[in-house]
């Protein structure tokens, strides 16, 4: 009974308590940018960029979803889609910045991937955004320990 | 729970309020255009483009148009409405994005029969008869040839009762086929990347729809 306790006493942080909301913001944020940036900007999105939309729009439902409900599941569900995004986000990044060369990719109709659209503040760009959200996302998901309420 | 859908409620407001500021932000820079007292660039007004309204009118919208693009075909009526509208106000230019594969055959014919002084009775011709004409869109869709296009447009031009042995010659002047280069240049250095895509008084209209563009000519005439 004792340890119980405790452990309830080691896993209820405030921070703890907060990830799942703030994950769903990143989210959120992230899905509205990449609609800024397609709806408003129109910039066309190239391949990987979509596919790193599939694994972030779903998110934004699964997240909320396990928010309100306090349903445990939501956390493996949307690690699953957040760790494929982070890998695509990933491989986005290193042709984009040269590191894999672009003709061995399949972005040859449409929009290049590796065509630079944005460049804010010199450093800023589209695929590095991306990156940013999956990495900041899978981090707080490892992180997170759901509470045994 | 009741905590928590205010949560998920005000975050949502939260990030729906920076999209649109964000949109509406972008959309007006976008829609800046040249500084004040600044010159419309001649890339973007060039004298000799087909031009309707006054000459001194206060007010300039330059159309960057595809013949053979869909959205160009549907926007049309939408042009026609507005020159109507702005009558003796607003002077309307024309200018060619021949982006698609048969739009500059389009784009010639036009010019040609604008020598006969039936520039824009071709350009409406055109758009409405894309369907027979244009892009085919959908599986073993096959695009026609250059001469199947210029055989339809030498029976749009018999309709419109244009002479057609006159036609076919200027269709062959390379003084025509220099304009709509010149305008695919211009195309380049104003990044003109869609059609069509409007600018008024040199301001670039920053989303395609009736409302913005009547919005901002307005805008222009109030000034």
């Amino acid at each position: 009974m004792e340890t119980v306790v405790q452990e309830k006493a080691v896993t209820r942080s405030p921070v703890n308590d907060a990830i799942p909301f703030i994950v769903w913001l990143i989210a959120l944020a992230s899905a509205a940018g990449s609609l800024f940036f397609s709806e408003v900007m129109d910039l066309a999105p190239c391949v990987l960029c979509w596919y790193q939309r599939i694994a972030m729009y779903p998110l934004v439902l699964i997240v909320g979803l396990g928010f309100l409900t306090g349903d445990k599941s939501w956390k493996m569900y949307s690690l699953a889609l957040v760790l494929a995004g982070l890998a695509i986000a990933a491989y986005h990044n290193l042709i984009y910045y040269g590191v894999i060369p672009e003709s061995l990719t399949p972005c040859t109709q449409g929009v290049s991937c590796s065509e630079r659209q944005i460049e804010w503040f010199g450093f800023v760009t589209i695929p590095l955004m991306g990156l940013a959200s999956f990495l900041a996302l899978s981090i707080l998901l490892l992180a997170y320990r759901p509470n045994n309420e | 729970m009741k905590t928590k859908v205010l949560f998920l409620i005000v975050g949502a407001a939260v990030v729906a309020g920076a999209l649109y500021a964000a949109s509406t932000y972008y959309r007006s820079s976008v829609q800046s255009g040249p500084a004040p007292g600044k010159k419309i660039p001649e890339e973007l007004l060039r004298t000799d483009a087909p031009t309707i309204g006054p000459a001194d009118a206060k007010v300039t919208v330059v159309e960057f148009y595809d013949p053979e693009c869909e959205a160009c075909a549907a926007f049309h009526p939408v042009v026609k409405g507005l020159q109507k509208e702005f009558e003796g106000k607003v002077r309307f230019v024309s200018r060619y994005a021949t982006f698609h594969r048969n739009a500059r055959t389009a784009a010639l014919y036009t010019e040609a029969a604008g020598e006969q002084g039936r520039y824009w009775e071709m350009q409406s011709k055109l758009f409405e008869e894309q369907d027979e004409w244009g892009e085919k869109h959908g599986q073993g869709a096959q695009p026609l040839s250059q001469n199947a296009v210029s055989t339809l447009f030498d029976k749009y031009a018999a309709e419109l009762g244009l002479n057609v042995d006159q036609l076919k010659a200027s269709v062959n002047d390379p003084k025509n086929a220099a304009r709509i280069d010149r305008d695919m240049r211009d195309v380049e250095i104003l990044q003109v990347r869609r059609t069509p895509t409007f600018f008024v008084n040199g301001r670039q209209l920053a989303r395609l729809n009736q409302q913005d563009l009547r919005a901002l000519i307005r805008e222009e005439l109030a000034k």
